[in-house]
């Protein structure tokens, strides 16, 4: 029989036929929606809505994978849990994957069966991305760095004048006038990419990173082009687009000739480029990528960094960003790091690979449709944060410390949200090498 | 689209209160945003960035890189954040009346 | 005296069943390339985590929280192994020593009230039960009625031919729906190791700063 059926929803079926890899398929027919991974999940301990529940979310999937790829469900749909990719379903599947999940990966970790919900929901980002159905927001800050190079439209001299006047800044509060931030610096052994919010709106974080690396004596540089280290086509699960924005910054690593490329704190950028970008790419990197947070642990372990935890006397807590720690293994290290700059540091409950997710991951903060259930969602973290009673929230990434910044004001939180980079400048005892 | 409701007036704003009538905005409308985020008492600091943006974005459509903004006001980079608790984006360029700025903001 | 109709139906029942699972295993999807990005865990030893150490009750929320649900699944699924074991057993036409089977009797009766207690949870749970679809509470039955025609075949002799019946109806359905997870537990969990594990989120992650571990 020919069935009509308008284009977004053939798209998005032929995204199913053709995209859908094993490792999905297998969670796809894993889950037997024993609902255990229900509180797993932020999104549904804010709202206690079971249309928040991981497998819930990601039944949207497994519907349509049931109705065009299982025998029951094409000739028993309704008794199968099948359903047609009508637009109604289509629009669900879409809410679901970019409205009410971050792919923050914490059912991942949980689910009894041990497959990974948030799998199936970044396919379901896929699928709504074929169907036409990226949240504007997301799509505006992918077309921006693909027309632009950097998300947010930055220019190559507001760049090269940014940190000059940064640098300016730099010396003449720390009184050290042999501080650098190197730009394009060719024989640099590390390339340092950005959130280009920091160039924009949030520079300090800039100043404390090159604080670190002159205390640490490091060969670095930053890039006036290239340097954006986010990937909106990641969160729209985009390949097309993600591969691009990650080339951009390969190719620019490989003419500098650096052995490492160093992200800032960003946990989605450091997925990106750590695990994700060579997969895009096909191929291996040939330099390493790390975390400046794993840099910053190295240096102290290496005895690189002088700090003095008594400059920061305020009780601390931290954030554990979910691409950075649940999506790529970087547990330890920002504790280390806080534990050494900090005089009173205290973990929320839950930490490390059991943290809630801020509610703002995922691109959730681009996606201005779903900025009232973000704020929601954000609740389980604002009371971990208020549990702790801490001063001075350290969050590890751009994207988290956005989001946190608005559950401090929502929930009135009265905290202090920082990079990791900026509490260890406020700690360091050395000004320069020697 | 959502509405914002301040001091007996209402605003045509996005789903983050980011006014969405670039013609309604002045002086007024600026200080009802302000007040409505918790920043009750505009200084001429405030002002003067306030105004700053919005000739800016008039003129660019965009919104003005912080180093900019800090050079032609006179305002210290570290008191941007005091003035403004939000943020030069989510705050001050919201009470200026701009649309909200693409990126992780 | 193994050759009775109903061990026919079974003994082909199951190749049948088994030749839809190898043909689902193999259409699964797209086949996954070897990674290129540098591992910074084992994905081996997570691969072994997951399949082992990961069962243990205390490692997942989901088992701290729900420890009576996690119970009764644990339960009802060992119940639903010793039943299989039994419908295998009877293919061999020959008894099972008395003990053995009142044993059998007494595990099987466990595992039929634990899946009905998970039948009554799924349908008095308003979140569980938005998340549910007609075939959960079929499939749910149907193992139920296994269950409970092995119990009645560990009892009495004369039951073990609706057991097999029972058994046929449940080999031939298992591939179709939900009950699928019985294999495809055991390759999610290997696809899941393998991720987790390379990216050193499990079992035990690595710290810079120190020498990397085997
Ligand atoms: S815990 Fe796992 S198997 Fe159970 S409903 Fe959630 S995703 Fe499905
Ligand atoms: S990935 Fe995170 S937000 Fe999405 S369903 Fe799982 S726990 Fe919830």
């Amino acid at each position: 029989m020919a069935e009509r059926m308008d284009d977004a929803a053939r798209r998005a079926l032929a995204a199913l036929e053709d995209r859908l890899d094993e490792r999905t398929a297998a969670y796809l027919n894993a889950c037997v929606r024993c609902g255990l991974c229900a509180d797993s999940c932020h999104v549904f301990l804010a709202t206690g809505d079971p249309e928040t529940i991981p497998a819930k979310k990601a039944e949207r999937v497994a519907r349509l994978y049931r109705r065009y790829h299982t025998l029951l469900g094409r000739i028993a749909p309704r008794f199968a849990g099948a359903e047609d990719a009508s637009d109604e379903a289509l629009d669900a599947l879409a809410t679901a994957a970019f409205g009410r999940c971050t792919v923050c990966g914490r059912c991942a970790l949980h689910c009894s069966v041990g497959l990974d919900p948030a799998a199936i929901l970044r396919f379901a980002r896929l699928m709504a991305q074929a169907a036409g159905r990226v949240p504007k927001g997301i799509q505006a800050s992918i077309d921006l760095a693909r027309a632009t190079g950097n998300n947010m439209g930055i220019a190559r001299e507001d760049v090269i004048e940014t940190l000059s006047w940064l640098e300016e800044d730099l010396r003449d509060t720390t009184g050290d006038a042999s501080i650098q931030l190197p730009v394009d610096r060719p024989g640099a052994r590390v390339y340092y990419v950005l959130n280009p919010r920091e160039l924009k709106f949030f520079p300090l974080s800039i100043s404390a990173a090159g604080m670190i690396f002159h205390a640490a004596g490091e060969n670095w540089t930053l890039s006036s082009t290239d340097f954006d280290l986010t990937n909106y086509g990641m969160f729209a699960a985009d390949e097309a687009a993600a591969g691009e924005f990650s080339g951009r910054i390969v190719r620019r690593a490989e003419e500098l000739g650096v052995e490492e490329l160093v992200v800032a704190e960003c946990g989605h950028g450091y997925r990106a480029l750590r695990w994700e970008a060579p997969e895009w790419l096909g191929r291996r990197l040939p330099f390493r990528v790390t975390s400046f947070v794993e840099v910053m642990a190295r240096y102290l372990a290496e005895g690189r960094l002088a700090l003095d935890p008594s400059r920061n006397p305020a009780r601390v807590t931290l954030h554990d960003p979910c691409n950075l720690v649940r999506h790529g293994g970087v547990i330890e290290e920002q504790r280390r790091v806080l534990r050494a700059a900090v005089a009173d540091f205290v973990e929320m409950t839950p930490n490390r690979l059991d943290n809630y997710c801020c509610g703002g991951g995922g691109g959730l903060l681009a996606a201005s449709e779903h900025a009232a259930a973000r704020l929601e969602a954000g609740r389980p973290k604002a009371d971990q944060i208020r549990a702790t009673g801490a001063k001075v929230v350290a969050a590890p990434c751009h994207n988290c410390i956005d989001q946190l910044g608005e559950i401090n004001r929502h929930y009135k939180l009265g905290v202090e949200v920082k990079t990791i980079a900026e509490i260890v400048a406020d700690a360091l005892t050395t000004g320069g090498p020697g | 689209m959502p509405h914002l409701e301040i001091a007996g007036r209402t605003f045509l704003v996005d789903e983050e209160g980011f006014l969405q009538q670039p013609d309604v905005w002045n002086d007024e409308v600026a200080a009802l945003f302000a007040a409505s985020d918790g920043v009750e008492e505009l200084t001429p600091e405030h002002w003067a960035v306030v105004r700053f943006i919005r000739s800016y974005w008039e003129q660019s459509g965009s919104a003005p890189m912080v180093r900019l903004l800090c050079k032609e006001t006179g305002v210290n980079l570290r008191t941007i954040y005091k003035l403004f608790p939000a943020g030069p984006a989510k705050g001050a360029c919201k009470y200026a009346g701009l649309p909200k700025p693409d990126g992780c903001v | 005296m193994p050759l009775t109709p109903s061990a026919l139906v079974l003994a082909a029942a199951l190749a049948v069943s088994a030749a839809a699972f190898v043909t689902l295993r193999r259409r699964l999807g797209r086949p996954l390339p070897a990674p290129f990005a540098e591992p910074r865990g084992s994905a081996a030893a997570g691969e072994r985590w997951a399949l082992t150490a990961a069962f243990l009750p205390w490692n997942k929320e989901s088992s701290r929280h729900h420890a009576a649900s996690y119970a009764a699944g644990l339960l009802l699924h060992t119940a639903i192994a010793a039943m299989v074991a039994r419908l295998l057993w009877s293919l061999t036409g020959r008894p099972l020593p008395r003990p053995l089977e009142l044993a059998l009797a007494a595990l099987l009766a466990t595992g039929l009230a634990c899946g009905l207690a998970l039948f009554a949870k799924r349908l008095a749970n308003p979140a569980l039960r938005a998340l549910s679809v007609p075939e959960d509470y079929a499939a749910n039955l149907l193992v139920g009625a296994a269950l409970a025609g092995g119990l009645a075949a560990c009892l009495d002799p004369r039951a073990l031919p609706a057991f097999q019946w029972i058994g046929a109806a449940l080999a031939l359905y298992a591939p179709l729906g939900k009950l699928r997870h019985m294999v495809f537990l055991v390759t999610s969990r290997r696809f899941w190791g393998r991720f987790f594990g390379r990216r050193g989120v499990k079992p035990a992650p690595p710290v810079a700063g120190e020498a990397p571990r085997g």
